[in-house]
């Protein structure tokens, strides 16, 4: 019994081995298989954006039948972490989706592949100053263009007009410079309670130890005339406009105004519920207030866009409202296997005007690439418009292009909600100011 | 060797085959070896590994540079800084208040519980409920609870007079480490709960009787009889529950992220925010190194402390 066993042991193994050399003889040939590359991101794990995206992949497959797009979707809060660990541990995806300020982390990672030679024809042709901003020496110390622009995303002021007209302010007015904001938001946040008895706030945004509140913070610093670092790398932020900016958030707080310890994404259930003045946000929130009140684009006619309010001079300057950019990004891999294939992916959804004109109505999330830009629509929708008023006074900030930049961005929150908790705004500052030096190696 | 104490795949010595004898401990190891491999795997390498990384410089966005060794450097950064010294008064506190919290509910539901009551069973399931929560679904629940805007923590204490205006429970640096020990308490509770429970009814009832003959209270009879009785269970339980919450990380991340400013920063937050956000592995190791040492120096001071003695009923 037991050599029949062996005896079957045997056949079984070497059948097996025989069907395994003629299968893979069947296989189709190295230039038959389809080149996969593996696009990582998180717009195809947002609803609003989903539907996007596996429309541009399908474009692009029909455009190359023999590639094959395999996505991996990332959680944006986890990008960077899941990113950065798959290559460390050599299993990099060959294109991801980032957020402009993560690039210097990614830059000085010598995880990702500089494009400027590939670009090299068609880079010239994006919005002034955003390629700009993704050139500069990573760890090799030489400077680089890192990343492919994909879609704006910058900050501007999102009104909700009912409330406006609610408390006796003319919807079709909105502010233009912090005097303005002030009247805007005070007036609204006199109307006290719903009918619920819910609190209705002036304005609303991110005041927790987070990311986005310190990048929220950051577009109100740079429209008080301040800045994290100076143009030579120097540590400012708790200069006298600094100082101004958070006293202005602190005041805000302290008046009822605005509350603190405030998560960013619950701003919109407080805007569909009528229970914010406003909130600063980039134009993908449209979409995002479209779902989030169940009302689609019926929404639309409770809510209006205008610049950041700014103290600059000029104000009728749009490029005088200040914003930090976030725009979504495209970064090569350099263990991407097939680069060029992998390069011709984001160079698709960066440039075609076709996908982008489809992104934009779909989402509303805008291109960088001029030539794109030239549709008729971008000018003629009102909401598009206003965003591209506010490209030339949007900017990536000085700490996005450090590898620091994760710790400087805590350090700035924690000033934040130090100084929005009771504490000192000039002193919380100072502290922001001596970690950051510290963390930038800055002895004065 | 005896059948009893081996086993025997030989063949007969008249075939001239081979033969294979096993002792029992050789075939113990053999069918424990997969499951040591995995632990080997997944709890011996990380740990060695993580140990190893804590002396060594390594951060994710400088991968060009790779592992290099640095000695103790991380762990002087870490000692000569009032931030790490700080991350360590927020996890103790939090701790203490969270341990002490559960044990002394969970202490008081299960002598409750222990009591000959109506729907006894039923209480007990129900009780059990916040443990059977998955954390992440209990944090956000809290987190609402605790919201300013709209959280019934606020509604309640307002209703009842307690609080003169809204309080930013897990927003503002004076109250955001009491929340989150608050929500932990509640998660926490039924296990302690469950546990003692356990414990009191193996409790031989002609003690208690004779204790009663004897002529004591009902406090004597807790402080002289029961806990005396339960002393070994309180320390394991205890134990266990000190360490879990050292490692708590999910409750505290998902209400606060840490914050406000670093009032719920502990050691857990501290090792994710240093590893995985500014993404220095090393530090983050050595964080974790020292972290392993003091559990260790506290589990065997703990242990010698309360289970030194052996008790004779």
């Amino acid at each position: 019994m037991n050599e029949r066993i062996r005896i079957w042991t045997i056949l079984l193994i070497v059948g097996a081995l025989v069907a395994s050399f003629f299968t893979s003889g069947a296989a189709p040939s190295p230039q038959e298989e389809p080149i996969v590359i593996r696009f990582a991101g998180w717009i195809g794990m947002e609803e609003s954006t989903a539907k996007q995206f596996n429309y541009m992949v399908e474009k692009f497959q029909e455009k190359h039948p023999n590639v094959k797009i395999e996505y991996e979707g990332i959680a944006w809060e986890n990008t960077r972490q899941q990113l950065l660990m798959e290559a460390a541990a050599g299993n990099a995806p060959d294109v991801a989706q980032v957020a402009a300020p993560w690039i210097g982390q990614f830059a000085y990672s010598g995880a990702i592949e500089p494009l400027e030679e590939r670009a090299k024809d068609f880079a010239a042709d994006y919005v002034p100053g955003v390629v700009e901003s993704y050139t500069f020496p990573g760890a090799d110390g030489v400077a680089h263009m890192w990343g492919l622009p994909w879609v704006a995303v910058h900050d501007t002021l999102f009104y909700n007009t009912a409330l406006m007209q609610k408390a006796g302010l003319d919807p079709t007015k909105l502010p233009s410079t912090i005097e303005e904001f002030e009247q805007v938001v005070y007036a609204i946040a006199k109307l006290g309670t719903d009918e619920k008895g819910n609190k209705i706030w002036g304005y609303t945004t991110a005041t927790d130890r987070s990311e986005l509140a310190a990048n929220v913070f950051n577009a109100w610093l740079f429209n008080f005339g301040g800045d994290v670092l100076d143009e030579n790398g120097k540590v400012i932020i708790n200069n006298e406009a600094g100082v101004k900016a958070l006293t202005f958030w602190k005041k805000l707080v302290d008046d009822g105004v605005m509350p603190a310890g405030f998560s960013f994404r619950d701003q919109y259930n407080l805007m569909v519920n009528y229970q914010t003045g406003g909130f600063s946000d980039g134009s993908y929130a449209r979409d995002v207030l479209r779902i989030t009140s169940g009302k689609g684009k019926e929404f639309d006619k409770d809510f209006a866009v205008a610049l950041h309010p700014t103290t600059l001079p000029n104000p009728e300057d749009p490029c005088q409202h200040k914003a930090i950019f976030h725009h979504h990004t495209l970064v090569l891999f350099k263990q991407s296997q097939h680069k060029d294939m992998a390069f011709e992916f984001i160079k698709f959804l960066s440039t075609d005007p076709e996908i982008t004109l489809y992104y934009a109505q779909g989402s509303s999330l805008f291109p960088l690439y001029k030539p794109a830009l030239a549709d008729p629509f971008y000018s003629q929708d009102a909401f598009a418009k206003t965003f591209q008023d506010a490209l030339c006074g949007a900017k990536l900030y000085g700490i996005s292009k450090t590898p620091q930049y994760a710790q400087a961005v805590d350090f700035i929150a924690i000033a934040i909600t130090q100084a929005l908790s009771g504490g000192d705004p000039k002193q919380a500052l100072d502290e922001a100011a001596a970690n950051l030096k510290v963390l930038y190696k800055q002895t004065d | 060797m005896s059948a009893s104490k081996s086993i025997s795949l030989e063949r007969s010595a008249a075939t001239g085959k081979r033969r294979f004898t096993l002792t029992n401990t050789q075939f113990s190891i053999i069918l424990l070896l997969p499951a040591l491999l995995t632990l080997a795997f997944t709890v011996l390498y990380p740990l060695l590994r993580g140990i190893y990384l804590s002396f060594h410089s390594y951060s994710l966005v400088d991968l060009v540079s790779g592992i290099q060794w640095v000695g103790l450097e991380n762990f002087k950064t870490l000692l000569s800084s009032s931030a790490y010294r700080s991350v360590w008064g927020t996890t103790l506190i939090f701790v203490a208040g969270s341990v002490g919290g559960q044990f002394v509910v969970g202490f008081l539901t299960a002598l409750v519980l222990n009591q000959d009551l109506a729907q006894r069973n039923l209480f007990r399931g129900l009780l059990l409920m916040p443990w059977i929560v998955p954390t992440v679904v209990a944090a956000l629940l809290w987190k609402w609870i605790f919201n300013q805007q709209y959280g019934i923590f606020n509604y309640v204490l307002h209703s009842l007079g307690l609080i003169s205006s809204f309080k930013a429970w897990i927003g503002d640096p004076s109250l955001a480490l009491f929340s989150v020990t608050l929500a932990n308490i509640w998660k926490g509770f039924p296990f302690h709960m469950i546990v003692l429970l356990a414990a009191l009814q193996t409790i031989p009832p002609d003690i208690i009787e004779a204790a009663i003959i004897d002529g004591t209270t009902a406090v004597q009879r807790f402080r002289y009889v029961v806990l005396p009785y339960l002393r070994y269970i309180i320390m394991i339980d205890l134990l266990i529950s000190i360490i879990w919450t050292f490692q708590s990380f999910t409750t505290i991340w998902t209400m606060t992220e840490g914050g406000p400013v670093t009032a719920t920063t502990t050691l857990a937050i501290s090792i994710y925010r240093t590893a995985f956000q500014a993404f220095d592995i090393g530090m983050g190791a050595a964080i974790g190194t020292l972290w392993l040492v003091a559990m260790l120096v506290f589990s065997a001071v703990f242990v010698r402390l309360f289970g030194g003695t052996r008790l004779e009923v």
